[in-house]
């Protein structure tokens, strides 16, 4: 098992026939992720690599009872209407990738996915990949190697395919790599994520990766601390020379009223989390805790799409 | 993320029905003087900047007649105030007060929802009155779908102090300020503080504060803060562009662009800790890595520039359009500092065919660029550096050392190094890179 994305996830691919859509849904087929229909409204009818589009959500749904998660491409002005429709069709989870979404807009999204019981991710995230299983969304499927043990979450893309890729190399392999995303507002948060993880038995430790900006790092040293995750985590958080007040790149990420690095590093360790200092620590961090690598994981080639334009 | 300047902020609270005293903006101190005139009453002259605790910083003064207040302004106006020089100053009424409130709406990232809080002590930072007074704060979690009631203002109001004949008038005014200012103007934050009764029984906003969230700008096209009108031309430029540029030090040395927040809030932190100064922060990532040659020829106009580093692990990004789109931009620019590409991720493969080639033609061009990525031993041109672990680090050590800075690890004390566990990570990569079936790792261990 797997979290979020799995070998039992039949997807939907939202924008479809957009550059981007299109783009990667022929790049997550290639990498073994089921999806069965596209929605674009007004481009019922026709098929994006053999998926076939319908005008609607709901169209698709009773075309394909099956599916269960949403993949959106949509750009942010049109994230939550899509959303929404997501949500109404009665799938239980939604993958949002745009950045730039209004956060008010974001606000509703999230309170309504709580009342029906969906799972968001995003929004402003590359996306979700189980290697060598399932991938959703627009991820760096080289870094990965798998199946593997290590749960990875973070708020960043960049930084992230680095440590997902030495711990790959490193033998442990990644079980479940999730983009949380860089927003101030997300459907899931590192407290939700870990819980997730905590739960997968195929995950044996966790690594977060975060950022300045509001207390989501806090909430989660919370939980270790309360002893609702107890499975080990190791954490590197960036920007500690961030200047205060100035929003870098997230729109999440800006000091204002708290949100520093040291008070997120102060409150992990005291909750007991390893946290690293740089990210090229990381394999060493795992070691120390006694995780056993898996011999096979060397022997499989890296799994990857190879369309690159 | 605009921050409205307090004047720009009351224009809106008044257009709105939110009382604000009497008061104009002024440019000059004559200016200033013959409005306190036209008020005709003791004034206070606030310098109008894009921060807080104006008050404690020596921006505000009270003046009794209109040559005090034309003698206030000068003191005032072209000066430089918490990093920000003063080109205009509000003149207002000064109001007999007898009470001070606090009213806000702030986002609560950990409900995910908008919080309402009201106090009832003001004029003091938001932080303090939860420190001093934790028992006069009241905090209200909104339903975004339901939003905020009067009652629930009401009540709030009641439980931190309020006296009962004001808990109406409050809860009005808390009520406007979340339906008529957060919710309309799709605030990030909002504020009164302080709100104060007068001592003819009025409640006014004596100050206003209202940031507006950039995504949802293209809702509100009526409103264009001033602190955008002070943009410089490259900041100008991003943001016609649309892509994420905040300038740092205009006269720092090494320009940082990466695909990524992470990765360039990385660099920020190794380049500063070494002791060198990043000039801005760029992210092309995302939806934007099709301007990466647009964002070189940008920051190539910054004055004092020793190198450029252009930093991409590429998910959603792609490495190999990157690549080319740098490339394209630095035959066309011949910059004459030296610049280092990293280009790991989608699209690796590409990134270095375009990389290895690339470089013959720069050499040839007379041209400083080095390059590395993820898979490369730096054997495949001479202008390649070795990839693998050091992906990270090696292109920040060697802009820093093409600027003339000895690159040298120095995080801070609460932050301790672990290089025992790096030194784990080399062994077991030379250990592990060779076990694999890609060539392109074999080769690699060799020089783990």
């Amino acid at each position: 098992m797997t979290v979020f994305a799995t070998e039992k996830t039949v997807a939907l691919v939202q924008g479809i026939t957009g550059k981007e859509g299109a783009f990667r849904t022929k790049r997550m087929l290639e990498y073994g992720t089921k999806i069965v229909a596209g929605v674009t409204p007004g481009k019922g009818g026709q098929e994006v690599y053999g998926v076939p589009v319908y005008d609607s959500v709901e169209e698709a749904v009773k075309a394909h009872p099956e599916i269960n998660t949403a993949v959106q491409f949509v750009p942010a002005r049109l994230a939550k209407d899509a959303s929404f429709e997501v949500i109404e069709a009665g799938i239980k989870n939604l993958l949002i990738i745009a950045e730039g979404i209004p956060f008010q807009d974001t606000m509703e999204i999230v309170t309504m996915g709580k009342e029906k019981g969906v799972t968001i991710v995003g929004p402003n995230t590359s996306g979700v990949i189980s290697p060598p299983i399932c991938e959703l969304g627009a991820c760096c499927q080289s870094a990965f190697h798998g199946p593997g043990k290590i749960g990875v979450i973070s708020t960043t893309g960049s930084v992230q395919w680095y440590v997902s890729r030495l711990i790959s190399l490193g033998g442990w392999g990644v079980s479940t790599m999730m983009q949380i995303g860089g927003d101030p507002i997300r459907g899931t948060d590192f407290p939700e994520a870990l819980l997730m993880y905590e739960k997968d038995p195929q995950t044996e430790a966790m690594v977060i990766i975060g950022e300045i900006g509001g207390d989501s790092e806090i909430r989660a040293a919370d939980l270790i601390e309360r002893g609702e995750v107890k499975k080990p985590v190791i954490a590197y958080i960036y920007a500690r020379t961030a200047p205060p007040g100035k929003r870098l790149g997230h729109a999440g990420a800006i000091i204002e009223r708290g949100g520093g690095v040291e008070a997120k590093v102060k409150a992990l360790q005291k909750a007991g989390a390893i946290v690293i200092t740089y990210p090229w620590e990381i394999l060493g961090a795992i070691k120390e805790l006694g995780i056993k690598t898996i011999p096979e994981l060397f022997k499989t080639p890296i799994k990857e799409s190879k369309i690159e334009e | 993320m605009p921050y409205l300047l307090e004047y720009e902020a009351k224009q809106i609270f008044r257009k709105e029905g939110l009382t604000t005293p009497e008061g104009e903006v002024a440019e000059t101190p004559e200016q200033a003087k013959s409005f306190a005139e036209r008020i005709g009453k003791p004034v206070v002259i606030k310098i109008q900047i894009p921060a807080g605790r104006r008050g404690r910083a020596g921006g505000v003064k009270f003046a009794e007649n209109p040559d005090e207040a034309g003698k206030a302004a000068r003191e005032l106006i072209g000066k430089e105030f918490l990093g920000h020089k003063v080109n205009k100053v509000l003149v207002e009424e000064k109001l007999d007060i007898k009470k001070e409130f606090y009213i806000g709406v702030v986002n609560d990232r950990a409900a995910k929802s908008p919080a309402v809080l009201i106090s009832s002590e003001g004029g003091m930072e938001i932080e303090e009155i939860t420190q001093k007074f934790p028992e006069k704060l009241a905090k209200i979690n909104v339903d975004i779908f339901k939003g905020l009631q009067v009652f629930q203002a009401r009540n709030a109001a009641r439980k931190v102090g309020i006296p009962t004949e004001l808990i109406n008038s409050v809860a009005n005014m808390v009520y406007n300020l979340y339906w008529r200012i957060y919710r309309k103007y799709d605030a990030t934050f909002t504020e009164i503080n302080p709100l104060c009764l007068t001592s003819d029984g009025k409640l006014i906003a004596v100050d206003a504060r209202l940031s507006i969230d950039d995504d949802a700008m293209f809702r509100h096209k009526e409103i264009i803060p001033e602190t955008e009108k002070y943009l410089n031309e490259r900041e100008k430029h991003a943001k016609e562009k649309g892509y994420v540029y905040v300038e740092l030090d205009p006269n720092a040395e090494i320009a940082c662009i990466s695909n990524g927040a992470g990765l360039g809030m990385s660099v920020m932190d190794y380049v500063n800790e070494a002791g060198g100064r990043l000039a801005c922060f760029m992210d092309v990532g995302g939806r934007f890595y099709e301007l990466a040659g647009d964002a070189l020829k940008m920051v190539l106009t910054l004055p004092n520039l020793k190198a450029v580093l252009f930093h991409v692990y590429a998910g959603l990004t792609r490495a190999n359009v990157i690549a080319k789109g740098v490339c394209e931009a630095i035959k066309e620019v011949k910059p004459k500092i030296p610049i280092f590409i990293q280009v790991s991720g989608t699209g690796e493969k590409g990134a270095i065919e375009i990389m290895k080639k690339e470089s013959e033609e720069f050499k040839k061009m007379g041209l400083t660029v080095e390059w590395c990525s993820h898979t490369v031993t730096g054997e495949e041109s001479p202008s390649s550096h070795k990839g693998g672990v050091d992906v990270i680090e090696t292109p920040v050590k060697r802009v820093l050392e093409l600027c003339g800075i000895k690159y040298k690890r120095n995080p801070p004390k609460w932050l301790p190094e672990h290089p025992e566990w790096e030194k784990t990570t080399r062994e077991i990569m030379r250990k592990t890179l060779p076990l694999r079936p890609e060539p392109e790792y074999k080769e690699l261990a060799k020089y783990e």
